[in-house]
């Protein structure tokens, strides 16, 4: 199983580099879910999510043939880094307003085995905690969502945010008080 | 309560994009790329990561302790863990460089040249599996990169033999003895390989031609060993050394005989097209072409006359001056086999040039001109 920042990873970004395809599929399979995640929630629909998901990854299959990936640096957060980019311009070219996605769309239970009431139970809380999670401001959401629900840890997080850990740590604090505030 | 929102923002992690356009959404992904994308040989990668290495790790590597521990992991992990990860790998695949690394750690720990011979020989053998795997595959790209270090493993081991020669020569006939046969397994591999591509009329043909000839050469080389030692100490028999030298002879006429073959199509062919199709048919010859005719020619009779010695020589139990005669008869045979290549690769470029579009289109519908030559050269040079 491949890892953030493993030696795998670099290998495979060594060969991105080298504009390999296969080494791209499989930085796809592994970071599609995270990104596709971290976007949807900045965004207003399933549909947009897919397109800036999709636009991720070209760019980064841009940035692979201008020869500025570094095989060196992190390439989790450069990944982020687009996608964060790409949710800023999309807001910027459109006028949108932030975070009105409809809530119907915001649970897609991936193949959940639990029992069917148990399934509803959870749909019900996610949609919640999904809705009070896009009532934030738009920093401490992604904070949130690169934390807790995508895994990162504190110092990566402050490399795609291009911040210091201490000041990661206390927008995460500020963040998680303002989501139990948030109704 | 804290707890709990935690929990909640953990549920979060099953959204997921639908399946359907995932899927999709990768082939079309893939299929925007493939233009730009590039077919990735083993090869070049381990080089450009090498490359990265020392440019980003030099300093780390540089600190004692992460020497040390680079050295112990290389040993331990590198020699054991990796290589059984590893070891499946097939050319372009993920693993497939960990396994070259892997490769090269085990030769640069090995503790002497006879050692590292064995280790080249061994991994030859492996690149000559993944050559017959490839071919199936046709992926001649990676092909070619492949038959490339075969013939560096090949060659390094002719090399090691030397040393051990010089410094070991107790243990040299039978690291020799050794090679001699794998060599000529490795060769009979490469040649049913070469028969797959032939059929394909693949342009890699001409990588498997060079692999056989570098193969061809260390094999002779350590037949000279042989010979060699046997002259001074009796560490082998006049009956197996009749056999090996006798082997090798019978490979070099066999080869004289292809070449001959080649010369005399190469030299007085072009291509037409008729109703049937594209078809060779007798070319007048300019001068140029004729004086490098008889220039094969001679070069294939002075090899055949020079095997004949070595026959004479054989038969006489002079087993060092025969392996000496097939030797030079193969160098001769060599610039014949050369000359036949560069008219075959001339042809293809003035048919591409001065004929109509229809001819073309024939010239098309064999390869690009470099790889039609190539093709054509296919039972030329062994």
């Amino acid at each position: 199983m491949l890892k953030s920042g493993s030696l795998q990873e670099k290998i495979l970004v060594g060969r991105l580099k080298l504009k390999d395809k296969e080494a791209f599929s499989h930085l796809y399979d592994f970071y599609l879910d995270k990104i596709y995640r971290f976007i949807y929630f900045k965004v207003t629909s399933v549909s947009e999510a897919e397109d800036l998901t999709s636009q991720t990854f070209l760019k980064i299959w841009q940035l692979a043939l201008e020869g500025k990936i570094k095989v060196n640096e992190s390439f989790q957060s450069l990944l982020y880094k687009v996608a964060r980019n790409l949710v800023i311009d999309y807001y910027r070219s459109s006028n949108r307003e932030k975070n009105k996605i409809s809530l119907e769309e915001a649970t897609h239970i991936a193949e959940a085995d639990a029992h069917l009431d148990q399934a509803a139970d959870v749909k019900i809380e996610m949609e919640i905690i999904g809705r009070r999670l896009k009532k934030l401001k738009s920093e401490y959401q992604e904070i949130i969502i690169l934390h807790f629900i995508n895994e990162l840890t504190i110092k990566e997080i402050a490399n795609i945010l291009e911040k210091k850990r201490g000041n990661i740590r206390v927008t995460l604090h500020r963040a998680l008080k303002a989501l139990r505030d948030a109704q | 309560m804290e707890k709990d929102i935690i929990t909640q923002l953990q549920s979060l992690r099953t959204i997921k994009p639908k399946e359907s356009w995932r899927l999709a959404q990768k082939e079309i992904l893939l299929r925007q790329i493939s233009s730009a994308a590039q077919e990735i040989g083993a090869r070049r990668y381990f080089w450009f990561y090498l490359k990265e290495v020392i440019q980003h790790e030099a300093a780390l590597i540089g600190q004692p302790i992460v020497g040390v521990a680079v050295l112990i992991l290389l040993m331990v992990g590198g020699g054991v863990f990796s290589i059984s990860a590893a070891s499946g790998a097939t050319p372009g695949s993920f693993l497939y460089t960990v396994k070259l690394v892997s490769e090269k750690t085990r030769f640069a720990l090995a503790i002497n040249s006879e050692d590292k011979a064995r280790l080249n020989v061994k991994f030859a053998e492996r690149r000559a599996e993944e050559i017959k795997g490839l071919a199936d595959k046709d992926a001649h790209i990676i092909l070619n990169e492949v038959a490339d270090d075969l013939k560096e493993e090949i060659f390094s081991a002719q090399e090691q033999l030397k040393q051990v020669e010089v410094n070991n020569p107790g243990t040299a006939v039978d690291l020799a003895k050794d090679i001699e046969n794998k060599t000529t397994v490795l060769r009979q591999k490469l040649q049913e390989t070469k028969e797959v591509l032939a059929k394909s009329g693949s342009s890699a043909n001409s990588k498997i031609n060079e692999a056989i000839r570098s193969v061809d050469e260390a094999g002779l080389s350590a037949l000279g060993t042989i010979v060699k030692s046997a002259g001074k100490n009796n560490t082998v028999n006049k009956k197996e050394l009749s056999q090996r030298v006798a082997s090798k002879l019978n490979i070099t006429k066999r080869k004289i005989t292809e070449v001959q073959e080649d010369v005399n199509k190469v030299f007085s062919a072009g291509f037409s097209r008729s109703e049937s199709g594209l078809q060779i048919y007798q070319a007048p010859n300019n001068v140029t072409d004729i004086e490098t005719k008889k220039k094969a020619e001679a070069k294939t009779k002075e090899a055949s006359k020079i095997i004949t010695e070595a026959e004479q020589l054989l038969d006489d139990n002079n087993y060092q001056e025969a392996v000496n005669k097939i030797t030079a008869s193969e160098q001769i045979l060599n610039e014949a086999a050369q000359a036949v290549v560069q008219k075959i690769i001339e042809q293809s470029d003035e048919t591409i040039s001065s004929t109509t579009p229809q001819v073309k289109g024939a010239i098309d519908q064999l390869g690009d001109g470099e790889e039609s030559a190539e093709s054509a050269s296919t039972t030329i040079g062994n």
